[in-house]
């Protein structure tokens, strides 16, 4: 009987892989015969379909007679009054794309990997270098865009210029249109200035013996407060990592800190690449952590913390942060710190600053892209171009309605309506960062002086991004990848964190594991990529001032 | 069974001529039984048997425009990032030692409690304390997570709170690994202690009073009844629970381990278990070929369990055996 | 519960009768006030300041007392009231539902004339072990059945499940003699009405049970809302809380910088969590005594 009852389920099982089998097909059909439909409305002569204010800029041959319906997905949580906003700029694409517009928001990457793995259709999504564009780029997940952007929006094409537009490119093909709002986001030491005059501590400048004895001041001197609260966290690394390891980004002249694999790109040389994690740095590194942790700057059990370090900023449980995230940020923290505790005074000294070199952010940081399961890939094209380019589009999804959710003051300053507990929809809810124009941002007038002074500091002394454009392909080590992320995670965050007896031993078992894990292999090949990568684009050694 | 073939549509097999025979008499005297079997039929088709299909994807490298049968094939590899880690081994044991450590502690547990609550006799002490004990099932693993980092952490735990007050040196919980499995398993019986216990609760009310009476006239004490009445009666639906329980060994509780450990590696050695291997391995590179191949084998493996465990329990009791 | 009341009057208060009381009522407290202990750090925490929370930590009694959290909660508490009706609308429409189909799937199973009764029994556990992993459901459930934002993707997956059928089937097994069956069919009576009209009536107790887990299933559930429902008007009231924990820990993870929003603070999450969870408290005693009438847990071969 039981051999029966096996054989009958084999059978069932086979009968119902033809069924999927079957479904399969035809979703690959489906993404052919759009294609098709599109080189045929771009082959069409006039622009038809119902009357729209500016069919003169939506490009040629877009049929939008038939009336249809948009998704776009962008990520974070959606705000309070959401709704409203799609509602309204519902209304805006019905009356121009002769489109409804769904927007839905995913929460993390694992979302988004469901949402694309699933052929989900999908017709405009905000993909990241951060969030794998470069791996769904290179497995197929996106549309080509060289051809159709021009086609469909010549508009929209003009406006991304080359440089940025060619640094999009995936194995020589490109998958996302790139976000154009220049933007330098280091990594930057925050402490607070009302404490360090309270105890007559030494200045902050570039020498790190300034920081330290503010961290030592702190700790004499106020037993109830930690003096930071760094954590581990997930975010741009392999595995993960100790925030520690963000506050290295002042000390080196690297291409950039998030190099993977402990690999060390000289900005000066870029076909120079270093065993990073096998030198002497490191480990002096790692020492000096190590030291600050014994001497108690953070809590023993940092590695276990979830809170969030701004969090406890403002509570005012920490007194500084080794790492705190970009000018945007700093500006905001500033008026909220205005607003919740006005006796303070805050300093931050970007890490670009010590080391007197500024990378922007790369083309890849911030970007839109259209999946192979769009049902609307034209008019998903058309959405994105209204959202950059036309203002009351974007002055809607980014900032709300004018008069509910914010005013413009007369010196043509953001100002919300209400305060941030009452905001349904505060500026920028709808983490649509990558559709942000120069010509149309409002910012609120204390974020707006203090991103200028910033801005302007970091102009003259940038000079270009060179690897975060770099499309990794993770094909040929994948599986040697998820291991060593593995690894990564559990050996590398406790040295960075400086809570182990003796590094130089951590940091020797750290590095063997790392090898069984396939180290060695991945470092070739990315070296290998690397290096054909710099060839390609002519990257020429830069001397840094 | 056949019904379900029925509406799969297939021809039978061959060899089931007799069984085709015998098929369309039992349909024809029991038509409405086989009727009353269809959203059952339905359910479990759709929702768990179709989607079966997806183990396929183990064995591929998955492209986008491929999709589930486009994509090429690639045969074990999609395995190989689980035995190239080292720790294939290391999982395995965690992971089966701490289910194994969570249906024992937690059916006995469970077990004591109704036994114990089954027998108090305030009314109102038992249904506080059971309501109470049930609590905890509604409170989720984020939430545990803080309230577990604020009794444990170094500086202003509540636990090193006590131990200072009372002058001793602070206990490092969260870089002594040691601690954690015995922590774990707490923290699980915490969530669940009451669940159980009214499955269990519900068997002993049903047991014939008669047979505890009988008991006191020949002047068994309470624990001798409990010992030789109520437990061999709970023994079958342990079994039963067991059996359920046993089919998930190589799964996790992925929301327990995920919380409370987190991305803490100094625990990893003795918290980690395939759940959440899995899971930070392919949080960055989600590729569904592994993340497949890594459910493929914990399922392989809870059915290796589930074979053995059935023949061993065959030889003692024949009637709670699954087949 | 009546039977041990009149067995307690007829117990004679031996020495190992008052050694098992002292045992019994002392290790329930314990096992209560332990499962109560991180309950009552929650609930203080949320009438503590938050600043103070961050600072000091969790206290049995909240050191700077304040309702702020409540207070900001409710200032717009249309979510927390939507999320809370359409949670209560998938419970009862599932349950409902969910017991149905259940008890006449136990029903049928546990019908001893019912040939092939064992095998589709098996086949409904065999799917405890084997599954094809969650994105082909995935896969299944949204883009063939385009479930995605219906309420059915929040009902449908948990209207069943093996464990619960085979306690259904038990039940009416051993409640539920077969001579009652048989007359009945000897006066005609098709099985679906026997199931109506004698079977149902009889099973009370199984179906309280058994509806008392699934309800617990349906009102706890977040992972179906995470994958399937993007409205937010329309999520489980588990992943509204779930959602507000989450969002200062997904702002770190994806590095972005929220700048104005604000993060809900550690007493609001605490808040929340009373919120949510307080009014299952009153609800379960009432519940309680309808369900501990005696139910048998059996074997999956009948």
């Amino acid at each position: 009987m039981k051999k029966r009852m096996l054989c009958l389920l084999l059978a069932v099982a086979l009968c119902m892989t033809l069924f999927s089998a079957c479904g399969g097909d035809s979703s690959s059909e489906n993404n052919s015969g759009s294609k098709a439909e599109s080189s045929e409305a771009g082959a069409s002569e006039s622009g038809e379909g119902s009357s729209e204010a500016s069919a003169g800029e939506t490009g040629n041959g877009v049929d939008l007679s038939k009336k249809s319906h948009l998704i776009m997905w962008s990520p974070g949580t959606p705000s309070r009054d959401h709704n409203r906003i799609v509602e309204k700029l519902s209304a805006l694409t019905e009356r121009d794309l002769n489109a409804s517009l769904e927007w839905n928001r995913f929460q993390d990457t694992a979302k988004l990997n469901l949402l694309l793995t699933s052929g989900e259709p999908i017709d405009l999504i905000y993909t990241a270098n951060y969030q794998n564009y470069a791996v769904y780029a290179a497995k197929d997940a996106f549309r080509p865009l060289d051809e159709f952007l021009p086609e469909i929006s010549p508009a929209l094409d003009q406006y991304v210029t080359g440089e940025m537009w060619d640094a999009a490119r995936v194995n020589g093909t490109i998958y996302m249109v790139p976000c154009m709002w220049p933007e330098w986001v280091p990594y930057g030491f925050l402490w607070r200035e009302d404490l360090r005059k309270k105890y007559n501590l030494p200045e902050i400048t570039d020498d790190i013996s300034t920081i330290e004895a503010y961290m030592e001041g702190i700790k004499q001197n106020e037993p109830d407060m930690q003096v930071t609260g760094e954590v581990v966290s997930t975010y741009g690394s392999i595995g993960s990592h100790f925030t520690t390891w963000e506050f290295l980004d002042r000390k080196y002249k690297w291409a950039d800190f998030r190099v993977p694999y402990g690999l060390y790109i000289d900005y000066q040389d870029p076909t120079k690449v270093i065993d990073w994690w096998e030198t002497e740095e490191f480990a002096s590194d790692m020492k000096m952590f190590k030291s600050w942790a014994d001497a108690g700057y953070w809590s023993r059990s940092s590695l276990a913390n979830t809170e969030n370090k701004q969090d406890a900023f403002e509570a005012g449980k920490t007194a500084c942060d080794l790492a705190f995230n970009s000018p945007s940020g700093y500006a905001n923290l500033v008026s909220r710190v205005a607003a919740s505790h006005p006796d303070w005074e805050l300093g931050w000294q970007p890490h670009y600053r010590v080391k007197n070199l500024a990378t922007p952010n790369h083309a890849t940081q911030n970007g839109m892209s259209i999946p192979n399961s769009a049902n609307e890939p034209e008019r998903g094209l058309l959405l994105l171009e209204k959202l950059v380019l036309d203002e009351e589009y974007f002055r809607l999804s980014q900032y709300g309605e004018e008069g509910v959710d914010y005013n413009v003051t007369e010196d043509g300053y953001y100002e919300a309506v209400g305060d941030s507990t009452t905001a349904g929809f505060p500026r920028e809810a709808g983490s649509l960062w990558s559709t942000r124009n120069t010509e149309f941002m409002l910012y609120p007038e204390a974020t707006a002086q203090i991103l200028n002074e910033l801005n302007s500091e970091f102009e003259t002394y940038t000079y270009p991004n060179i690897w975060t454009g770099f499309a990794e392909d993770t094909t040929p080590y994948q599986s040697e990848k998820a291991a060593l992320a593995n690894v990564i995670t559990e050996y590398l965050p406790p040295i960075q964190a400086g809570l182990v007896d003796d590094v130089d031993a951590a940091i020797a078992e750290f590095l063997e594991k790392a090898k069984v894990a396939g180290l060695d292999k991945i470092r070739e090949e990315y070296k290998r990529q690397w290096l054909a990568y710099v060839e390609e684009h002519n990257i020429q050694p830069t001397t840094v001032k | 069974m056949s019904g379900k073939t029925a509406s799969a549509g297939t021809s039978p097999q061959p060899e089931q001529k007799k069984e085709k025979g015998r098929f369309r008499k039992e349909l024809k005297t029991n038509k409405v039984l086989f009727i009353m079997l269809i959203p059952a039929t339905l359910y479990f088709f759709v929702n768990n048997y179709l989607p079966i299909v997806g183990i396929y994807f183990a064995f591929t490298k998955f492209n986008f425009s491929g999709g589930l049968f486009g994509s090429p094939f690639c045969g074990m590899e999609n395995f190989r990032f689980l035995w190239e880690s080292g720790k294939l081994t290391m999982l395995t044991v965690n992971t089966i030692c701490y289910n194994i450590a969570f249906i024992l502690c937690g059916n006995v547990l469970q077990i004591v409690c109704a036994i114990l609550l089954s027998r108090i006799g305030g009314k109102y002490f038992r249904k506080i304390t059971q309501s109470v004990m049930f609590l905890p099932y509604f409170v989720s693993y984020v939430i545990l997570n803080v309230i577990v980092y604020n009794l444990f952490n170094y500086d202003v735990g509540f636990l090193n709170g006590v131990i200072r007050s009372i002058g001793g040196a602070p206990f490092d919980a969260y870089n002594t690994p040691g601690v954690w499995p015995v922590l774990m398993v707490i923290f699980y019986l915490w969530k669940q202690v009451g669940y159980g216990t009214v499955i269990y609760l519900a068997t002993i009310t049903s047991i014939d009073p008669e047979l505890y009476e009988a008991a006191e006239i020949d002047g068994a004490t309470v624990f001798q009844q409990i010992r030789y009445i109520t437990v061999p009666l709970l023994l079958p639906t342990f079994i039963t629970l067991l059996l359920f329980s046993l089919g998930s060994i190589m799964k996790g509780q992925f929301d327990l381990f995920y919380q409370v450990v987190g991305n803490n590696g100094v625990l990893y050695s003795v918290t980690d278990i395939m759940d959440t291997f899995v899971y930070r391995s392919l949080k960055q590179d989600f590729d569904v070929g592994m993340s497949t191949a890594a459910g493929l084998y914990q399922s392989v493996f809870g059915f290796i369990v589930i074979m053995v465990t059935n023949t061993l329990i065959k030889r003692s009791h024949p009637e709670q055996a699954l087949f | 519960m009546e039977q041990t009341v009149s067995t307690k009057n007829k117990i004679r208060r031996t020495p190992s009768t008052m050694a098992f009381n002292v045992i019994a009522y002392s290790a329930i407290a314990l096992l209560s006030a332990i499962c109560l202990f991180p309950l009552i750090l929650v609930v203080s925490g949320s009438f503590t300041q938050n600043s103070v929370l961050m600072r000091e930590g969790y206290r049995l009694i909240p050191s700077a007392l304040s309702t702020d959290a409540y207070a900001e909660l409710f200032k717009y508490p249309e979510g927390i009231i939507r999320a809370y009706g359409s949670t209560i609308l998938c419970t009862i429409v599932g349950t409902a539902l969910g017991l149905f189909v259940m008890s006449m799937t136990g029903y049928v199973l546990q019908r001893k004339d019912f040939v092939y009764r064992n095998r589709v029994s098996f086949l409904i556990y065999f799917t405890t072990i084997f599954g094809g992993g969650m994105v082909p459901w995935y896969i299944l459930l949204s883009q063939y059945l385009h479930l995605n934002n219906s309420y059915v993707a929040r009902v449908f997956p948990l209207l069943m499940t093996p464990f619960l059928i085979i306690l259904m089937r038990t039940f009416i097994s051993s409640s539920c003699p077969a001579a009652i069956v048989e007359s009945a069919k000897i006066d005609g009576a098709g099985d679906f009405r026997i199931f109506l009209s004698i079977v149902l009536p009889i099973i009370g107790p199984g179906l309280a049970t058994v509806g008392l887990f699934l309800a617990l299933a349906y009102w706890n559930e977040w992972y179906l809302t995470s994958l399937f429902i993007t409205d937010r008007e329309m999520y489980s009231l588990q992943y509204y809380l779930y959602d507000m924990l989450n969002s200062s820990r997904f702002a770190q993870e994806m590095g972005m910088f929220l700048g104005d929003r604000e993060l809900p603070g550690e007493s609001i999450k605490m808040a929340m969590v009373v919120v949510v969870t307080g009014p299952i408290i009153f609800l379960y005693p009432f519940v309680q005594k309808y369900f501990v009438a005696g139910i048998t847990i059996g074997s999956v071969k009948g």
